[in-house]
C-alpha cells in the first residue's frame, strides 16, 4: 500500500487560518474540490463519504503577521520547502500562488494590500520560484502555478523558470477539479508506482516514473529505455504499458542470444512452409501486440539482418510481414525497447535509420540501484516479506526483523548488479536461514565484488561497515575522520567527534570488563577467577583472532586512544587495572605487534 | 492597474473565485456526499445567499463602470495627457472613445455578463425560496448547483474583460 502523494500549496488566502465569508474555510471548499485531503492540521477537515482524496495537501500562507501588520516570509518559505522534501513523503509536486498580499491588518481581519502586491515585476510566488530554481538541492521539485491573475505580463519569465503548468483557480471546481489535480499528478508529480510493483521513492526512480507517463501517452512513438542489467527495464515497461491505456495486451520478446532466423520468427512470425517445421501459420509477438504494447529486451543484441525488418516496424506505417509471406500488415502497437548499451549511437552495430526512429536521444533512463540508495531499505523488506512468503511453507520460514546494521551494510555495496543482485543476496539470506527471527550482517552471503570495491562518493561511510576494524583502530579513525560533506556541516559533525569517541572507548572498556570477568579463569587456587587478556580480546574483536602479544598490544592502545576521563576509570576498576598491568608485563616497549 | 482593475481583483479574484464559488462547490460536494442538508450544511448555505444578496451589487457596479472605467479616455486623466488643453481633450478625448468603442465592443460584453448576472440573480431567488419556503431538498440542491455553475460562467465572463487600458 503506498502513501498518498502529498504537496505544498503556497497562498496566503488559502494559508491563512481568518477567513471573512462566513461558512466553511474557502480552503477547504478548494480541498473538497480538488480532491485534496488537507493535512495541515490547523483547521479541521470534514471528512465526506463519497470524495475519496486523490492527494494531501499542507497549506502554506507564506507570511508573518506581527503588530497587526503582515509581510511576506521568503526564508520560512524555502526552509518549510527543505524540510518536506527531505523527508518521506516529500512533496510530489509545490503549488505557489502568484500575488500575495501584505499590509495591515483592517478590523474586519482583512488585510488592506500595498501598491507593490500588484506589480506582476515583484509578485511574491515569483520570488519565491527564483529562489527554488537557484537551490541546488530544490530545483527537482515540480512547481504548478496556482493563480487565477492575469498571467500574461509574467508569462516569459515564469517559462525561464520551468514552470509546469498555470492553473486558474476557477477550473478548480466540483465537476473538473479532481481531474485536474489528477492530471496535474500525473503528467508533472514525483509519485511513486501507486501500484507498489516498483518499490522505491527516490528522486531518480520517481523522476524517471514520470518520464515514463509522458511517454507513454505520446500515442505512435517508440520508445527506449537505457538502463544498466538488473535495474527493472521489464517492471518499468509493464508500467508504460498500464499508463499508455492500450486496450490490447502486453508482449514481452528477450532475444539475447537467438539466431537470426529465431529472432525474426519469434518477432514478426512465419506462414506454413516458409521454412523446414513450419507446419502451420504462426503469428509473431509484433501481430499479438496489436493494440497494445511490444517489448524487445536486448534491443541491442538484434542482429544487423533483423534491424532492416525492424525499420518498417518502428516507422509510421507500423508494418508486419511474416517470414515465407509477402503480405504486409498493419498493426496498431506502442513499440518499447531496452538496452544496456549506454552508447547506441557510438556504436557501429546500428543502422543510422534505425536509430532514429527509437529517438536515442529522447530514451528513459532507469538509474542503477547505486543511484538511488534510498529506495534500499524499502527494496529490502519487500524482498525479505516476499521470500519469507515463498518459503513459508517449504522451509517454514518465520518472520524476521531486519537489522539496522544489515540494512547499512546492503545500503554501501556497489550493486553492479543492480535490484536484481540485491534480490538474491536477500533470497539466499531467508533460503539459507529460513528459521531465525533477525536478519543481520551475518546471514548475508554478498557478493564477492563488493567487498573489493566499497562504494564510492559514500559521505561519512559508517565506521561499522569496515568490519576489520578493532576498537583501537576506530577510537584512532576517530581523531582523524573527515567528513565529506558542506563546510558548514563538516564543523557541526567534527565537533560531535570527540563525544562519540568518549562513548566509544567508554563502551570499550566496559566490554572488555565484561569480557574479562566471562573469561576469567577459576581454580581452586585462584577462586576470584584469574584474568586472561586473550580470549577477552578475542571475543570483543568478532572473528579477529589475537594472539597474546597482539592481546595486549590491543589492550594497551585502547588505553592510550581513551579519553583522560575513561583512562582514570581503568585505572579505578580492578579487573581492567590488572588487564592493563598484565599487557604492560607483556608487552613492555610502546611499540605494537602487527595484528596479522 | 487601473481603478476599475482593482476593483475587478477584488470582487472577481478575491472573492468569486478565490472563495465564493469553492464554497458553493464545496457546499454541494458536502450534501452529495451526505444526502440531505443537515443543520451545518444549512447554516452554510444560509450564509452564502446572505453574503451573495450582499455583494452582488458590487458586481452590477463593477459592469456599470467597465466601458468609462477601461476607456482609453480615462488617459486623459494622467500624466502626461493630463496637459492636454482644455479645447484639445474636449474633442480628443471623446473620439478616442468612439474609435475605441468602434474596436472593443465594450458594450457587447457588459451587456452579455449582465445577461449571466440576472440569470444568477434570478437562481438565487428560486434558492431562496426553496430554502425558505419548500425545504424540498432535491430541488434545493438542483438550484444551487444551477446557481453555482452561472456565478462560475460570470466569473470566467468577467476575467476576459481587458486587463489594462487599450490604446487605439
Amino acid at each position: 500500500m503506498t502513501n498518498l502523494p502529498k504537496i505544498l500549496i503556497i497562498d496566503d488566502q488559502y494559508g491563512r487560518i481568518h477567513h471573512s465569508g462566513g461558512g466553511i474555510h474557502p480552503r477547504t471548499s478548494f480541498c473538497l474540490c480538488a480532491g485534496i485531503k488537507d493535512v495541515t492540521g490547523d483547521i479541521p477537515f470534514p471528512e465526506t463519504n463519497n470524495n475519496s482524496p486523490i492527494v494531501e495537501g499542507v497549506f502554506l500562507r507564506g507570511q508573518i503577521e506581527e503588530d497587526g501588520y503582515v509581510r511576506n516570509d521568503i526564508e520560512g518559505v524555502i526552509e518549510a520547502i527543505h524540510k518536506g522534501w527531505k523527508e518521506w513523503p516529500r512533496w510530489a509536486l509545490i503549488m505557489i500562488d502568484l500575488q500575495f498580499i501584505t499590509g495591515k491588518v483592517k478590523p474586519d481581519g482583512t488585510i488592506e494590500g500595498c501598491e507593490s502586491d500588484s506589480d506582476p515585476s515583484i509578485f511574491f510566488g515569483l520570488s519565491i520560484l527564483e529562489r527554488l530554481r537557484q537551490d541546488l538541492e530544490l530545483r527537482d521539485i515540480p512547481v504548478v502555478l496556482l493563480s487565477s491573475m492575469d498571467r500574461a505580463p509574467i508569462e516569459k519569465r515564469f517559462a525561464d523558470h520551468s514552470i509546469c503548468q498555470f492553473l486558474d483557480k476557477v477550473d478548480i471546481d466540483r465537476h473538473h477539479g479532481k481531474k485536474r489535480i489528477a492530471n496535474l499528478l500525473q503528467d508533472h508529480g514525483l509519485i511513486e508506482d501507486p501500484s507498489g510493483k516498483i518499490i522505491g521513492h527516490s528522486i531518480p526512480l520517481l523522476k524517471c516514473l514520470r518520464e515514463a507517463r509522458l511517454r507513454a501517452r505520446a500515442d505512435g512513438k517508440n520508445i527506449l529505455i537505457l538502463g544498466e542489467r538488473g535495474t527493472g527495464k521489464e517492471l518499468l515497461t509493464s508500467y508504460i504499458h498500464q499508463h499508455s491505456g492500450r486496450i490490447g495486451k502486453l508482449e514481452m520478446c528477450f532475444l539475447q542470444g537467438c539466431p537470426e532466423t529465431l529472432v525474426e520468427d519469434l518477432l514478426f512470425g512465419h506462414i506454413k512452409g516458409a521454412f523446414s517445421g513450419a507446419h502451420t501459420d504462426q503469428s509473431g509477438a509484433v501481430e499479438r501486440a496489436d493494440k497494445g504494447t511490444l517489448f524487445i529486451d536486448e534491443f541491442g543484441a538484434i542482429p544487423p539482418g533483423v534491424q532492416t525488418k525492424l525499420l518498417r516496424l518502428l516507422g509510421n506505417t507500423r508494418e508486419v510481414q511474416r517470414m515465407g509471406s509477402d503480405r504486409k500488415k498493419r498493426v496498431d502497437i506502442l513499440v518499447v525497447l531496452a538496452t544496456n548499451r549506454m552508447n547506441l549511437v557510438d556504436s557501429s552495430d546500428f543502422q543510422a535509420d534505425l536509430l532514429d526512429r527509437v529517438d536515442v536521444e529522447q530514451s528513459i533512463k532507469l538509474p542503477s540501484l547505486s543511484e538511488r540508495d534510498e529506495d534500499i531499505p524499502a527494496l529490502i523488506e519487500y524482498f525479505v516479506r516476499h521470500y519469507e512468503a515463498k518459503y513459508k511453507v517449504s522451509l517454514q520460514a518465520e518472520e524476521r526483523k531486519i537489522d539496522s546494521e544489515a540494512v547499512s551494510l546492503l545500503i554501501n555495496q556497489p550493486w553492479p548488479g543492480n535490484i536484481r543482485q540485491l534480490e538474491e543476496v536477500i533470497s539466499n539470506a531467508i533460503n539459507r536461514f529460513p528459521r531465525i527471527r533477525v536478519l543481520s550482517s551475518s546471514h548475508l552471503s554478498l557478493p564477492q565484488i563488493s567487498l573489493d570495491s566499497p562504494k564510492k562518493n559514500c559521505d561519512a561511510e559508517p565506521f561499522y561497515i569496515k568490519n576489520s576494524l578493532t576498537f583501537s583502530e576506530l577510537l584512532s579513525q576517530l581523531d582523524t575522520f573527515e567528513f565529506k560533506t558542506v563546510p558548514e556541516k563538516r564543523v557541526e559533525l567534527t565537533n560531535a567527534l570527540p563525544n562519540l569517541k568518549l562513548s566509544y572507548s567508554k563502551c570499550a572498556a566496559n566490554l572488555l570488563r565484561t569480557a574479562l570477568i566471562v573469561t576469567s579463569k577459576f581454580t581452586l587456587e585462584n577462586p576470584e577467577g584469574e584474568v586472561q587478556i586473550t580470549p577477552a580480546v578475542n571475543i570483543i574483536s568478532g572473528k579477529k583472532k589475537f594472539s597474546t602479544s597482539q592481546a595486549a598490544d590491543e589492550i594497551k592502545r585502547i588505553f592510550r586512544q581513551s579519553p583522560e576521563d575513561i583512562q582514570k576509570y581503568w585505572l579505578a576498576d580492578s579487573i581492567l587495572s590488572k588487564a592493563i598491568e598484565i599487557a604492560v608485563t607483556l608487552r613492555p616497549r610502546k611499540g605494537s605487534s602487527s595484528r596479522n | 492597474m487601473c481603478e476599475w482593475q482593482r476593483l475587478r481583483t477584488r470582487i472577481n479574484h478575491d472573492w468569486l473565485k478565490n472563495e465564493y464559488l469553492k464554497n458553493l462547490d464545496g457546499l454541494i460536494i458536502q450534501i452529495k456526499s451526505s444526502q440531505s442538508i443537515e443543520n451545518k450544511l444549512c447554516r452554510e448555505l444560509q450564509a452564502y445567499l446572505k453574503r451573495w444578496s450582499e455583494r452582488h451589487g458590487e458586481i452590477e457596479k463593477l459592469l456599470n463602470t467597465a466601458e468609462k472605467g477601461l476607456s482609453p479616455r480615462t488617459l486623459f486623466e494622467k500624466e502626461p495627457l493630463i496637459r492636454c488643453t482644455r479645447k484639445n481633450k474636449d474633442w480628443l478625448a471623446p473620439l478616442i472613445h468612439g474609435l475605441w468603442l468602434s474596436r472593443h465592443d465594450i458594450r457587447k460584453w457588459v451587456k452579455e455578463t449582465e445577461t449571466i448576472l440576472t440569470e444568477a440573480n434570478q437562481s438565487h431567488a428560486l434558492l431562496q425560496s426553496y430554502y425558505s419556503v419548500t425545504q424540498d431538498e432535491l430541488q434545493i440542491l438542483k438550484t444551487l448547483e444551477i446557481f453555482s455553475d452561472l456565478v462560475g460562467d460570470l466569473s470566467r465572463q468577467i476575467s476576459k474583460f481587458p486587463g489594462k487600458v487599450i490604446t487605439v
